[in-house]
């Protein structure tokens, strides 16, 4: 009983919330707010990682404010990364601003930053941003927006607001062969309308790139329902490259760990015979 | 005293008016022995003169001539042409049989400036030229021939040169030593006349039915008493002149040069009057016949009926001489015209391919067409008085005529796109805008067509255009649909030339959107500036924030520094609170601060 009253007592005075602890990061904040305005390129950077581990709003309103003010272009990366590890709903507003700088790297950053962000009443804004993200020149800003739209995805947010998304990730995919957004976002959002393209578009796209999402949609538990399955497999069944076999060999034995049967396993099964 | 002797007075009006009086009006009527309009034309694949009967239609006769070399004259009963370099032949106008042939003795570096054909009688000037003038006595000569048999009549030497003759009514004419119009008799080869030009080069005569021109390549001078000024401005002195509005338009697209992009000349629509006639290649069919000035005079300094018409490859433009501006346009398709000549009502051409083609003068409007199908390579029309009956298919408008220009795929004739371009700056009406804009927005557009057509469209800004203006502006980038707004800077500096309002807010999209390139960019900070207003502040505001620290904008510093002045040119306290921020603040671009010092400094001076 003494024993954990010290326990508590210690983690008031010492721990991440002690009121010991308050002045001591009050002169660290301080100290980083200076820090961060320095000419010295290395320290301010410094200073910024640092303040995007401190869980605190004076510690946000002081990344903001920089940003706000216009910061060199590698401290303002660092800063947006900071403002995103706080993922505070405060900062939003200048993050999707930011998605619209110049500096492509800035860009993705911001976009990145947006990512963290869950809360669900932001959901649509963020879908807004990846999607004009996706329609982005620089192909690093695509990818961050294809990220997001897979996050978006992993948060529950609702399919059919994503097939809009599907539809522009396929003609990108397509059209503008940009198949790193599409390996991005489509292995997570990709749906009977995804497949039914690399059926139809075997022959327009590269390999490796249907192979990869035809395996991906294997492994996703929600991908279906079962003559979807068929029809994956039958594509892959019809790609020539080693990977597509191998990526038959692995579904086979991962329906056979989950003791799941089918007509597309059993399909996979006599073409990997085959 | 011997023709062309340098010793000779000018000629006095009064010898002038007599002489124009003797030789008199003629009548508009073919030259030719049978009073019919033809043409006769130098053919190609096989090589031969064709004759071709323009009211019936029907090829008169043809012969196979390999190595025809200069224009066809065209006599009473025979028609003229050397063979080779110095072959004179002559065939029979009726039935293109040989009527002579004789080898000239032009001796050593002469060669043939040119052959003019009067009744029976032909003329042909040959001059010496290069390592030849060291060793001759003589400059050139006339030559007076026999139209029936060949035989010489008559040499005149001259110890200047002597250009390309014309000749009519018994008189032959011919410019001499680039100052002067010699006219002598066709009889006896006596000089009855000469007439001297001051400030300008003489290099042709002309013998029409109006009377007898003579000038160089900046106007024509009309032989009457008022000729013996010698002075354009005392003499019946025709020029085509353009209107002044649109002047610098011009500026080197006629006969001129101007700088085009990166400092490279930009050779000119040529307003060539005539054939040169010192030049003796001018003697046969060449380039020079596809771009040409085509008029005949009336009374006085006139055009007639005020038209001039200017012929460029496939293109005719026809100007109002009066106003100086474009009555009309015609775009002959696919195929080039050869050539063309002006009948004073109307003007008849030529294609390649062998399709003749009649104009109305004065509007443009088509008369008549007819296809020999023979492919052509030049030709000589003897159709004065050529008045068929035929269907008139309307002039397109000049509107259509210029777009057509335009956007006609052919490479070559960019000098006359780049004319068509400038036409548009003075008609007025949203079609002319969007035609604007589609090319300047049109991926195949060469970079100097889509700067003239930028500059072009900010010249005619007008407010009825400020509709379709704003809506060019909603264009954005895409990059899955491929599309990249091309149109946003000259737009925007078009909209900025009227300072519309409602322009801020399109612009300011453009000017937050990261894929606009620099260039644009400064325009578009350029016309947001120039319109002013509270509504530029607060995006320029953040811009200056955003990029104040930048080091990408150190190669673009004017897009910043501008945002900064208008900042402070439209703004209040908060804005200069910012400038002294952005000025002190040692974050920003050295460049910047110095420049927002000594902005806030004059301001403050200002005051």
């Amino acid at each position: 009983m003494k024993r954990r009253w010290l326990s508590v007592l210690v983690l008031v005075v010492f721990g991440p919330t002690g009121f010991l602890t308050a002045p001591v990061r009050a002169q660290n904040l301080d100290r980083l707010s200076n820090q961060v305005e320095s000419t010295d390129l290395k320290k301010a950077v410094a200073a910024a990682r640092a303040l995007g581990k401190i869980r605190s709003p004076k510690a946000l309103d002081v990344l903001m404010e920089m940003l706000l003010l216009g910061a060199r272009p590698k401290l303002g990366l660092e800063l947006v990364k900071a403002i995103g590890q706080h993922a505070d709903p405060k900062a939003f507003h200048l993050l999707s601003h930011l998605a619209r700088h110049r500096n492509e790297a800035m860009r993705a950053a911001a976009l990145d930053a947006v990512a963290k962000f869950t809360a669900p009443n932001l959901h649509k804004k963020v879908l807004g941003l990846a999607m004009r993200a996706l329609r982005d020149g620089a192909s690093a800003v695509r990818a961050a927006g294809a990220r997001l739209i897979a996050g978006l995805k992993n948060a529950g947010f609702a399919r059919k607001e994503l097939t809009r998304a599907e539809g522009l990730l396929l003609h990108l995919l397509l059209v503008r062969k940009d198949q790193r957004s599409a390996r991005i976002a489509l292995s997570v959002i990709g749906t009977v309308r995804t497949a039914r393209f690399l059926a139809v578009h075997l022959k327009d796209l590269p390999e490796r790139i249907v192979t990869e999402l035809c395996e991906t949609f294997l492994k996703r538990p929600d991908f279906g329902p079962e003559p979807v399955r068929v029809w994956v497999v039958k594509t892959l069944g019809k790609l020539t490259g080693p990977e597509a076999i191998a990526a038959l060999m692995q579904y086979i034995r991962d329906s056979e760990g989950k003791r799941r049967s089918g007509l597309s396993v059993t399909l996979a099964k006599s073409i990997a015979e085959k | 005293m011997t023709p062309f002797s340098p010793h000779r007075l000018d000629s006095t009006p009064y010898e002038i008016s007599r002489l124009v009086g003797r030789i008199g009006g003629a009548k508009r009527a073919p030259s030719n022995v049978t009073g019919r309009p033809m043409v006769f034309m130098v053919a190609t694949r096989p090589r031969g003169i064709v004759a071709v009967d323009l009211e019936s239609g029907q090829v008169r006769w043809r012969q196979d001539i390999s190595d025809s070399s200069s224009r066809i004259a065209v006599g009473r009963r025979n028609i003229y042409y050397r063979r080779k370099a110095d072959i004179l032949e002559a065939r029979s106008v009726r039935t293109g049989k040989l009527a002579w042939r004789k080898k000239l003795d032009l001796g050593a570096g002469s060669e043939i400036y040119g052959i003019a054909a009067d009744g029976d009688r032909l003329y042909y000037v040959a001059g010496v030229a290069g390592e030849a003038l060291k060793q001759a006595k003589w400059r050139s000569r006339l030559v007076a021939v026999d139209g029936a048999d060949g035989d010489i009549e008559w040499t005149r030497w001259a110890p200047g040169r002597i250009g390309a003759p014309a000749a009519r009514g018994g008189y032959v004419f011919v410019p001499y030593r680039q100052q002067y119009l010699s006219v002598l008799d066709s009889g006896k080869g006596k000089e009855v006349l000469r007439v001297r030009a001051r400030q300008e080069y003489i290099t042709f005569a002309r013998a029409t039915s109006e009377g007898i021109f003579f000038g160089g390549k900046n106007g024509v001078f009309r032989l009457n008493r008022k000729a013996a000024s010698g002075v354009p401005e005392k003499a019946d002195y025709l020029k085509l002149k353009l209107a002044l509005t649109r002047k610098a338009a011009y500026t080197g697209l006629f006969g001129g040069q101007t700088k085009g992009p990166k400092g490279r000349s930009e050779a000119g629509l040529r307003v060539a009057y005539y054939w040169d006639g010192y030049e003796p290649v001018m003697c046969g069919y060449t380039a020079y016949d596809l771009n040409r000035l085509l008029w005949r005079g009336e009374s006085g300094k006139r055009f007639a009926h005020d038209r001039a018409v200017l012929q460029y490859f496939r293109y005719f433009f026809g100007f109002n001489t009066d106003a100086g501006e474009l009555a009309w346009v015609h775009v002959h398709p696919h195929v080039d015209v050869r050539s063309a000549f002006h009948l004073k009502d109307s003007v008849i051409y030529l294609a390649r391919d062998g399709e003749l083609v009649l104009l109305d003068g004065k509007t443009g409007d088509r008369l008549w067409s007819h296809h020999t199908k023979i492919r052509i390579r030049g030709a000589t029309f003897d159709a004065e008085g050529f008045n068929p009956q035929g269907t008139r298919i309307a002039a397109r408008s000049i509107v259509d005529g210029l777009k057509s220009i335009v956007y006609d795929p052919d490479r070559r004739l960019t000098v006359a796109k780049f004319f068509a371009i400038s036409q548009l700056t003075g008609l007025k009406g949203r079609t002319v805008s969007k035609i604007l804009l589609d090319l300047i927005s049109h991926r195949k557009t060469s970079l100097p067509l889509r700067r003239r057509a930028e500059q072009v469209l900010v010249q005619r800004a007008s407010r009825e255009s400020v509709p379709l203006l704003l809506k060019a502006l909603d264009a954005r980038y895409d990059y899955a649909l491929g599309t990249r707004p091309r149109v946003v800077g000259p737009v925007a500096m078009a909209l900025a030339s009227m300072k519309e309002q409602k322009a801020v807010t399109p612009l300011t999209h453009h000017l937050t959107d990261p894929h606009t390139p620099p260039s644009t960019l400064l325009k578009v900070v350029t016309a947001m500036a120039r319109i002013g207003g509270k509504g530029i502040l607060k995006p320029f505001r953040q811009f200056l924030l955003d990029y104040r620290a930048d080091s990408s904008f150190v190669r673009h510093l004017d897009v910043l520094t501008r945002a900064a002045q208008a900042l402070l040119d439209h703004g209040g306290v908060a804005e200069r609170q910012l400038l002294a921020f952005v000025a002190e603040d040692r974050h920003s671009l050295p460049q910047l601060r110095e420049f927002v010092r000594r902005a806030l400094g004059k301001k403050t001076a200002g005051k």
